[in-house]
């Protein structure tokens, strides 16, 4: 076979209704990049015999990792979000993801329930099966003007599969005229009335569910599961430093509320007909970075805000307005 | 050849492409020529057949005339 190019690669996904057990993909998600790959604990003798080199190897146990990075379209994210340790629900075309206290992956056949997937990536006509993957961390960020998503993925095994045929859907992107953050007093349920605020410069929202590859003892080497850990939300930006109030409320670990918004078809998340929403319902400021970096250089903040637990509300919420109908 | 796409978690009518094929609709069967699949098998190297047989959401057909 000749040498292939990415670009004539591409990735299938499938629900999986038993968990880690491989299905042939039918939805078929336009990417950016990946980078899936085998990670073994691979075990080296070092039996003392009179040489001192390994004198063995034998196959250890191993999971699958890396990254998916794609253009948000809700055509495709919904999916991927019940891969993630949330509990979803569906009302009214908006999906809305809250997060969820879970401790390890699981799936089901059908229901709004945390869900896992097997990925089918084919590379230079050559296709592999990722099953049990799960989304372990994801990074939504503005890049370019457009929305953009990046996935750490962990899977329980690979195998080989036969090609798909894949099916396309037309991009449906949110481009720089889609976004909008606004912000407000923490709360249970701040109303983010305000208008939207012109001083962000960037945006990244992170959720690291602190997933690991777990392996026990059975009779194959693949993952048995994959756990979650600590759940921290990390929001970053710069800021123009234009007065002390920020500064102060980063000092004074002044908390608040914040909403970033992407939407298509209408001004706000009502009426937008494909829409992004994720507020974060008590920020606070972890890093408040300033300096004169260079003689032509705006004096702006590096900021980094992380999103804490809130009594008697879920700390963050997502929704996605998406034409999708995951049941 | 008819080719009927269902994928229950899109919405139906929503068009979909297949490189080297054209499009489908979905939720509705979508007749092709003698001359497009010759293009399409050509394109991937096998059957129309072994092209979708892992995905359980495309069904194939003859179209009028049996010329499957």
């Amino acid at each position: 076979m000749p040498a292939g190019l990415s670009g004539s690669g591409h990735v299938g996904f499938a629900f999986e209704t038993t968990k880690g057990t491989y299905v042939a993909p039918t939805i078929y998600v336009p990417i950016l990049s990946e980078s899936f790959r085998y990670v073994e604990d691979r075990y080296f003798s070092p039996q003392i015999r009179q040489a001192t080199e390994f004198s063995d190897v034998k196959q250890g146990y191993y999971h699958i990792e890396g990254t998916i990075e794609m253009e948000v379209d809700v055509n495709f994210l919904p999916y991927f979000l019940f891969c993630t340790r949330h509990t979803p629900a569906f009302a009214a075309g908006v999906y809305t993801f809250v997060p969820s206290t879970a401790g390890s992956t699981s799936t089901a056949a059908s229901g709004m329930v945390q869900r896992t997937a097997s990925i089918t990536i084919t590379r230079n006509e050559i296709a592999r099966g990722y099953a049990g993957c799960t989304c372990g961390s994801f990074r939504f960020f503005v890049d370019g003007g457009v929305l953009k998503v990046e996935m750490n993925m962990i899977g329980e095994s690979d195998s080989a599969q036969s090609v798909p045929t894949p099916t396309w859907a037309a991009p449906a992107l949110f481009g720089a005229d889609a976004h909008y953050i606004r912000t407000d007093a923490t709360g249970t349920a701040p109303a983010f009335a305000g208008s939207a605020s012109l001083d962000f410069n960037g945006f990244e929202w992170q959720a690291d569910f602190g997933a690991e590859a777990q392996n026990r003892i059975v009779a194959t080497r693949s993952a048995s599961y994959v756990s979650f850990g600590q759940t921290v939300i990390t929001m970053t930006t710069e800021l123009d430093f234009v007065d002390v109030t920020e500064y102060n409320n980063f000092v004074a670990t002044t908390q608040k509320a914040i909403r970033f918004e992407s939407l298509n078809g209408g001004a706000t998340f009502a009426a937008c007909t494909q829409g992004v929403q994720i507020d974060t319902r008590r920020g606070v400021y972890e890093t408040y970075d300033l300096g004169l970096s260079g003689l032509a250089d705006l004096i702006m903040a590096g900021v980094t805000m992380q999103g804490i637990g809130i009594a008697a509300a879920t700390s963050y919420t997502i929704k996605v307005k998406s034409p999708v109908t995951i049941t | 050849m008819k080719v009927e796409l269902n994928e229950p978690s899109m919405e139906k009518g929503k068009e979909l492409y297949v490189n080297g094929l054209g499009s489908l609709e979905n939720g509705k069967a979508v007749e092709f020529s003698n001359e497009q699949i010759e293009v399409f098998e050509t394109l991937q190297g096998r059957s129309i057949k072994e092209a979708f047989a892992s995905n359980p959401n495309i069904k194939l057909s003859a179209a009028k005339g049996g010329d499957d």
